[in-house]
């Protein structure tokens, strides 16, 4: 799949869409593949507070539970809650319907530590060694 | 007529789906039944109110006694089991499992003796756990021994919570991390979550064993324990355990070994000798007690002097005129981990299996089954990816990496096996070996026997080259096929349905 | 060498394939300085005539309670196990097969351990149950740790003094390193107020209390007014109301009413009464059944029913990510075993038994019970401790320690009841006596005999 190069990425494997003070986030294809059958989620609910680079919900296949980890810290603003009964959205369109938060970030300054789409993609490679 | 009424063949009526037992209930139909009550027993009505008494009937089988015995027997011959497979479960120790053991554990001498009775009642049965003690203690090398815990992880936990209580009673608060390989067995980590303590994990090298200098880095002055496994979960001897343990004492912490894998090293080397502290062994696996389809198995700790203020309680004492006490007098005690006095049956079973072996018995017992394992290392080693040559004891960890570049897994290799006649090894674990099979034959096994297995691995990996689909497809011997998991949990079923409440 | 098959020649073989000539280069890795140079100081080998031998001897020296009147109970009891049950749970495919993580392979089990799912729920009344937990006092304490899961941290956790001493003493060393307070709801008459229970949860604030605990019937053997407890936490809103955890014994559910009429969040207990042995404590299996809402932080193993490729049914383990090889440190229980024998046990009794056999038992346990309270007070000094009812067993006050008198009735052929003081140093005087569907007339009236004698030669040695 050709990634969206107007997102931002992490080395565990979520994107991040910049719209103003507001990052839209959710799990990319590899981390789709690499799940394979989806189970479970767990999002917070709105109005919690994340950390960069700490846990803010699980996903969950029938055999493993993977973190979501934050890509940047601020208020969690709306969530895709419609996500739970209807997993598929995220293995069909992992990068638009599939999306799982809206942070109204509280230090923008943190998405310039983020990973661009090839940046992203040489990552993958090196993790399957 | 419908399916049940027309001919198969033989393949066909074992494929044939066993119906529940709800489903062969028949209503009116009777079972077994109690003694009559004599007609003059005051009657229930005066015994127990209306309002305490139940409306809804359970609706519990109603078959006859010959019906029942006919579906369990049809329900276990739809069961691989050591009784007539070979289960090389890497961790598991899947060993014969003695009769002897089951007659001598099963008379009613111990059947009946009441948990509640007092010591002097029970003699028989105190000599007999006190006489499990001292051997545990003999192949440990560690002097003290606690028989309470029900399982392995419930003696991992016991551990955990004894280890706790010495560092807060020496005020030792901040000690709250438990360094754990990241080869280790999920208890572990889970282990030290329920006892109150967080995770550290410490890298494997190249070798196959911990990383001695990821060891250093990850110790600190918050640290309380590490929890190894020796033999690690790769079947390697941790050959520098002598500086590990070193490191950790200098560094105040102490150091439990999980006991899974004695099976490698019983007469060969001690734990207590390479500076362990504490220590819980799996009975259902050393000491060859039954695994009954997921328990039930025993999991005593044993440990050294400074810890064993801590033990659960009550505790077997001998007295000087040989008898044997229950002893609750141990203000230190983390008290009690379950009811009762133990898993007593399972524990029995492993005094009789004990019994059988003498001291190079025991030993033989390794000897073999780190033979058994090397020879299987051996023939299929060119055949499957081998991720370390460091030698193995009595399991030995091989990745299905090659066999992954034609698209087949390690799942599917386990289900080809079945097709073969043999149970699978241990799939994905441990952790750090991708598409791991982990393979432990035991010494029970005769060399036909891994001849066999060997052939059918060898079998497998050249079907993964010219006919991976049969692989996807397996396995294709059993009454059922591989089944939809994912639906299990989207669309769970966790009971059978119930028919409309009927009113008692 | 017991259960060794190779042979000389095998050994040899075998070695020379890995090019080595002694079973010692086996241990390479091994350093010289870790390896035991002596032989294990144990005993010689033993034949299997001469362990059996051994075992016999050992089984004589115990005070059965099956071979003379016994009147023991306290949480374990001499049940009628049928005797289908000893011969199909050992059948090796059954006792010797692994954890059914092989689905294909374990059809046997599954279906079995989805049969005693299943079975538990009827009994009990509740949605759903997992594959089974060690005993009853780990059992309460994984509910408790549930229940502290459910309601996101609410701390404090209410337990009736008649819950079994036992599992009490069991959950309070697993709470230990946990935020979890245990407050004791004391009995009046043997039995546990609700206006207590009201009085603590409002002292705390319904959103601080994580549980109720309700033994029924209890230590002492009465029976608790459950369906109060329900009524009496309805009306809270659900996110506020501690969850009722009932401890019930599974026999007595024959008669009484089940957790899940009265609005029991958990239910768990001890299935030693459900076709297993009192064994001195074990193994047996405890039984955990809640609600299905709470299936994501249900402890153990769970069996579910699905369908293999060609649709034909079959049963597997699932929601497998709330377990330990999975979710490691972030698991809400570790444990790695389901009692699969013993809950296997359990669900052929209920199944031998069935519907008409398991009521039988239970009325016939509470009827002897009653007959042997109604005897056992007409002696002189006897006197009852609680006016409510009970189901198999009663405490009664003796004029006399109840340890002595439980010495001299051993002496006489007698097992009595539990002496009480041994758990609880202010009721020396007092005795719980249990009865089961297998005690006879003939036991209860030579129980009555022999306490008559014992009480009447104690009382007239007394001075006045």
């Amino acid at each position: 799949m050709a990634r969206p190069t107007n997102l931002k990425y992490t080395s565990t494997h979520e994107w991040v869409r910049v719209e103003g003070d507001v990052a839209v986030v959710g799990i990319t294809d590899y981390a789709v593949e690499q799940l394979s059958d989806l189970a479970f989620i767990d999002l917070p609910e709105k109005g919690t507070m994340v950390e960069k680079d700490k846990r803010f919900g699980e996903i969950e296949s029938t055999k493993s539970v993977s973190d979501l980890i934050a890509p940047v810290s601020g208020e969690i603003i709306a969530v895709n809650s419609g996500l739970a009964d209807d997993l598929q959205r995220i293995s069909s369109s992992p990068f638009d319907d599939g999306w799982m938060v809206r942070i109204r970030m509280s230090k923008p300054p943190e998405v310039s530590s983020l990973l661009s789409a090839d940046a992203y993609a040489s990552h993958i490679l090196t993790q399957d060694h | 007529m419908d399916e049940n009424d027309s001919p198969s063949t033989r393949l066909e009526s074992e494929r044939r789906a066993e119906p529940t037992i709800f489903e062969l209930s028949r209503p009116g139909r009777v079972g077994v039944l109690p003694p009559e009550c004599e007609p003059d027993l005051p009657p229930l009505e005066e015994c127990i109110p209306d309002k305490f008494r139940r409306k809804d009937a359970p609706q519990l089988p109603e078959v006859s006694e010959l019906e029942a015995v006919r579906h369990y027997t049809r329900l276990s011959t739809r069961n691989f089991s050591i009784d007539n497979t070979f289960y090389p479960l890497g961790s598991c120790t899947m060993k014969y499992n003695p009769r002897l053991n089951e007659v001598a554990a099963g008379k009613p001498g111990f059947l009946y003796a009441h948990p509640m009775q007092k010591a002097e009642e029970v003699q028989g049965i105190l000599e007999a756990m006190h006489a499990l003690t001292e051997i545990l203690a003999e192949v440990s090398g560690l002097p003290h021994l606690s028989l309470q815990p029900a399982a392995g992880a419930h003696g991992e936990l016991t551990a955990l919570m004894m280890v706790k209580a010495y560092y807060l009673e020496k005020g030792a608060k901040e000690r709250d991390v438990v360094l754990i390989p990241d080869s280790a067995h999920g208890t572990n980590p889970s282990s030290c979550t329920i006892a109150g303590f967080r995770t550290r994990e410490v890298k494997s090298n190249g070798e196959g064993t911990v990383d001695m200098e990821d060891l250093r880095a990850k110790l600190g002055p918050d640290v309380a324990a590490m929890m190894i496994t020796n033999p690690n979960t790769l079947g390697i001897f941790e050959s520098k355990i002598g500086s590990i343990s070193s490191l950790l004492h200098e560094a105040g912490a102490l150091l439990y070994m999980d006991g899974a894998n004695m099976n490698a090293i019983l007469g060969v080397s001690r734990p207590g000798d390479f500076g362990v502290d504490i220590m819980h062994f799996n009975l259902h696996k050393t000491f060859s007690t039954p695994h009954g389809g997921g328990g039930p198995g025993a999991g005593p700790i044993a440990v050294n002097a400074a810890l064993e203020p801590y033990l659960p309680v009550p505790r077997i004492v001998k007295s000087p005129q040989g008898s044997y006490v229950l002893s609750e007098d141990h203000p230190r005690s983390i008290g009690k981990v379950r009811s009762y006095f133990g898993n007593t049956g399972i524990l029995l079973r492993a005094l009789a299996y004990a019994m059988a072996h003498g001291p190079k018995d025991l030993r033989a017992v390794s000897e073999y089954a780190v033979l058994n394992a090397n020879y299987i290392r051996a023939a299929l080693a060119s055949a499957y990816h081998l991720p370390y040559v460091t030698p193995s004891l009595h399991e030995v960890v091989f990745s299905a990496k090659k066999q992954k570049q034609r698209g087949v897994r390690a799942l599917d290799i386990a289900k080809r096996l079945i097709d073969f006649g043999f149970h699978p090894p241990t799939i994905y674990f441990p952790l750090i070996v991708a598409e791991a099979l982990m393979i432990e034959p035991t010494e029970t096994e005769s060399r036909e026997t891994l001849d066999g297995f060997i052939r059918a691995m060898l079998r497998i990996a050249s079907e993964a080259e010219t006919s991976p689909q049969t692989l996807h497809e397996a396995p294709q011997s059993q009454p059922v096929k591989r089944l939809d998991e994912v639906n299990a949990v989207k669309t769970p079923v966790l009971v059978c349905p119930c028919e409309a409440p009927v009113t008692a | 060498m017991a259960y060794l098959p190779h042979t000389a020649e095998d050994r040899r073989e075998m070695l020379k394939s890995l090019g080595l000539g002694r079973l010692e280069d086996l241990f390479p890795g091994i350093p010289e300085e870790l390896r035991l140079r002596r032989d294990l100081k144990l005993p010689p080998r033993r034949s299997e005539p001469e362990i059996l031998a051994e075992f016999e001897h050992l089984a004589a020296r115990q005070s059965r309670i099956d071979d003379r009147p016994s009147f023991l109970g306290a949480g374990s009891y001499r049940r009628f196990v049928p005797a289908a049950i000893d011969y199909l749970a050992s059948r090796g495919e059954f006792n010797t097969a692994y954890t059914p993580y092989q689905p294909e392979v374990s059809q046997g089990t599954l279906q079995a351990i989805f049969e005693y799912q299943s079975l538990i729920c009827r009994l009990t009344g509740m949605e759903i149950s997992n594959a089974s937990l060690y005993e009853a006092g780990t059992a309460l304490a994984e509910s408790v740790f549930m229940a502290h899961a459910v309601r996101n941290g609410a701390t404090k956790v209410l337990v009736s003094e008649g819950v079994h001493p036992e599992y009490r003493r069991v959950l309070s060393t697993y709470v230990r390193s946990h935020p979890l307070e245990l407050v004791t709801l004391p009995l009046e008459s043997c039995v546990t107020p609700w206006r207590r229970v009201a009085d603590a949860i409002d002292k705390a604030g319904a959103s601080a209390v994580a549980a109720v605990v309700l033994q029924t019937p209890n230590f002492f053997g009465c029976i608790e007014d459950a369906p109060a407890f329900g009524k009496g936490l309805a009306p809270l809103p659900e996110e506020g109301r501690p969850l009722l955890i009932a401890v019930v014994d599974p026999v007595s559910l024959g008669v009484l009413a089940a957790p899940g009429s009265y609005g029991a969040d958990v239910a768990v207990g001890d299935g030693q009464g459900l076709g297993n042995y009192p064994a001195y404590g074990g193994p047996t299996f405890g039984f955990f059944t809640t609600r299905m809402s709470h299936v994501r932080k249900v402890p153990g193993r769970i069996v579910g029913e699905t369908k293999d490729r060609d649709g034909r049914r079959g049963y597997v383990l699932t929601f497998q990510t709330r377990e330990q090889h999975i979710r490691r440190e972030r698991a809400t229980s570790n444990i790695c075993t389901n009692q699969g024998l013993l809950s296997l046990r359990g669900a052929m009794y209920l199944s031998f038994l069935g519907e008409t056999g398991l009521r039988q038992v239970a009325e016939s346990c509470a009827r002897r019970a009653r007959h042997a309270f109604e005897q056992l007070t007409k002696i002189p000094g006897v006197e009852t401790l609680t006016p409510g009812p009970f189901f198999c067993e009663f405490p009664l006050r003796l004029p006399a320690p109840a340890e002595e008198v439980y010495d001299e009735l051993g002496r006489r052929g007698v097992i009595g009841g539990f002496p009480l003081g041994r758990v609880f140093p202010d009721r020396s005087r007092e005795m719980l006596f249990a009865c089961t569907e297998l005690t006879t007339a003939g036991a209860i009236a030579k129980l009555e005999m022999e306490l008559r004698a014992i009480l009447s030669t104690r009382g007239n040695s007394r001075s006045r």
